[in-house]
């Protein structure tokens, strides 16, 4: 008895099962390699620097934050805990509070941009009969 | 110009119910955040459509209470607090404060007087005003502080002792002055007041509280041992003495504390931020009488 036609067929039908598995493979592969490069290139720079980095970025979105006047006190509270652990040489928690001041940050910049339009919704509207009250001037 | 793409988690204010904050979490998805945070917009509603609007609010949500009554805060809704609080003005804690601030009220500043600047004291209902000329809000802080300047002293720290003892002399002197504000008419004065509003309308902090997040839409509401009071009414009796601060305050300490306590960074006394919220805090109060000091917890 021939096998061979047989042994084919499930080779074939093998290969392509194990095609898309291998193609899927090789697109992981490729980004860990994106991945170790780019922790290559952390694990290239100080820890100090990333510090730095970290602390500049939320002090970029701190800034912004109160300029448009809706600053959080404990964005502020992390950055100075931030700064105070770079001042030590406590890198680690330097980059955690960084991070989480500039969260913070993000934050409180949505929610200027919220209140651009939503701050109307939060005065009393007028109720219909004092729109026709005879002093009220007309709306500018 | 900045753009966010962040999702950014705010939290909105669902219920206050025996000091139990509830939140509920939103999702803000990325906006083309604002180009300049100060512009104006459009203004919605003419100041005296807005009077009427608030006083209306409070009409419907205080049945029975006129408001007028809501000079005195939280006393005006909190019948028991208010009792305990009426024994408290028997001996005012604030009384070493007016008679103190008479004595600088009557202590010449270089060549001048506070007279000079203020007659007999009695002015606080002239306060605050728009000024055209320097196209901004004064208040009777910042008109203290001129009146020192006119005299080439150095002006007071408005954080310190000095400032807050003037005013509550004044404001003893001034008191049964019905607070009269003059109708915002020019784009300035107009632009001045909508700033106050939308400070007063806009949510802040990480707690995502505006001003009239607590002292309309859940006004009456208690939160931890108060009631939350009116803002009918918040301007009429400061410089006020609180139990808490052992001391007189200002109003722009007020507005401090209640921009702290929703976690937002507070701005300076007599910022123009804070100036533009007295400014219109004070027009919604119009036809209000004046009745400071007073004793708060
Ligand atoms: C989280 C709720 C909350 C928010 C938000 C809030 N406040 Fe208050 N505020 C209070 C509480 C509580 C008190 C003390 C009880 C009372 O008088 O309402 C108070 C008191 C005050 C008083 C003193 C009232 C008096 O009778 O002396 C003023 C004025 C005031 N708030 C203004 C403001 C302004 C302006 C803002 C916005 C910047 C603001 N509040 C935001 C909770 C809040």
């Amino acid at each position: 008895m021939n096998i061979l036609p047989k042994l084919s067929i499930a080779l074939i039908l093998m290969s392509s099962l194990l095609l898309p598995a291998c193609s899927e493979q090789g697109a992981d592969r490729s980004s860990e390699v994106d991945k170790r490069s780019d922790t290559d290139k952390n694990s290239n720079k100080e820890p100090a620097t990333l510090a730095e980095n970290a602390l500049a970025q939320a002090w970029d979105n701190y800034n912004a934050s109160e300029q448009a006047g809706f600053a959080w006190v404990n964005a502020k509270v992390a950055l100075n805990t931030a700064t105070w652990a770079l001042s030590e040489g406590d890198f680690e928690t330097a980059i955690a509070e960084a991070n989480q001041a500039n969260s913070l940050a993000e934050s409180s910049l949505a929610q200027a941009a919220a209140a651009q339009n939503d701050w109307r919704k939060h005065f009393p509207k007028a109720p219909a009969k004092a729109s026709s009250a005879p002093n009220v001037p007309e709306a500018n | 110009m900045f753009t966010l793409s962040a999702l950014s988690n705010l939290s909105r204010p669902v219920s206050i119910i025996g000091g139990i904050i509830v939140f509920s979490y939103v999702a803000i998805i990325s906006a083309p955040v604002f180009a300049e945070p100060t512009t104006p917009g459009p203004i919605v509603a003419s100041p005296s459509a807005d009077r009427q609007a608030i006083r209306a609010h409070y009409e419907r949500r205080f049945p029975g209470i006129p408001v007028e009554a809501h000079k005195d805060g939280a006393y005006a809704i909190d019948k028991k607090a208010g009792e305990q609080w009426l024994e408290l003005e028997d001996f005012p804690p604030y009384e070493i404060a007016v008679d103190e601030g008479e004595d600088l009220f009557n202590t010449p500043i270089g060549d001048g007087t506070y007279s000079d600047c203020f007659g007999d004291g009695a002015v606080k209902g002239q306060y605050p005003y728009f000024d055209e000329d320097r196209s901004e809000v004064v208040t009777l802080e910042l008109a203290i502080n001129d009146c020192r300047s006119k005299f080439g002293q150095p002006t007071l720290d408005y954080k310190g002792a000095e400032i807050v003892r003037l005013s509550a002399y004044i404001a003893f002197v001034s008191r049964d002055q019905i607070i009269n504000v003059a109708e915002p008419s020019s784009q300035a004065a107009l632009l001045a007041y909508n700033d106050g509003k939308r400070f007063y309308s806009s949510r802040r902090g990480q707690l995502n509280f505006a001003c009239s997040s607590c002292h309309v839409q859940l006004a009456g509401n208690r939160l931890r041992a108060e009631k939350l009071s009116a803002s009918v009414g918040h301007v009429t009796h400061f410089p006020v003495y609180r139990l808490k601060w052992q001391d007189v305050g200002s109003l722009h300490r007020r507005f401090a504390r209640c921009n702290q306590q929703v976690g937002a960074e507070p701005f300076a006394r007599q910022s123009p931020e804070y100036r533009n919220l007295e400014y219109f805090l004070t027009y919604i109060s119009n036809g209000l009488p004046l009745n400071g000091p007073a004793i708060r917890k």
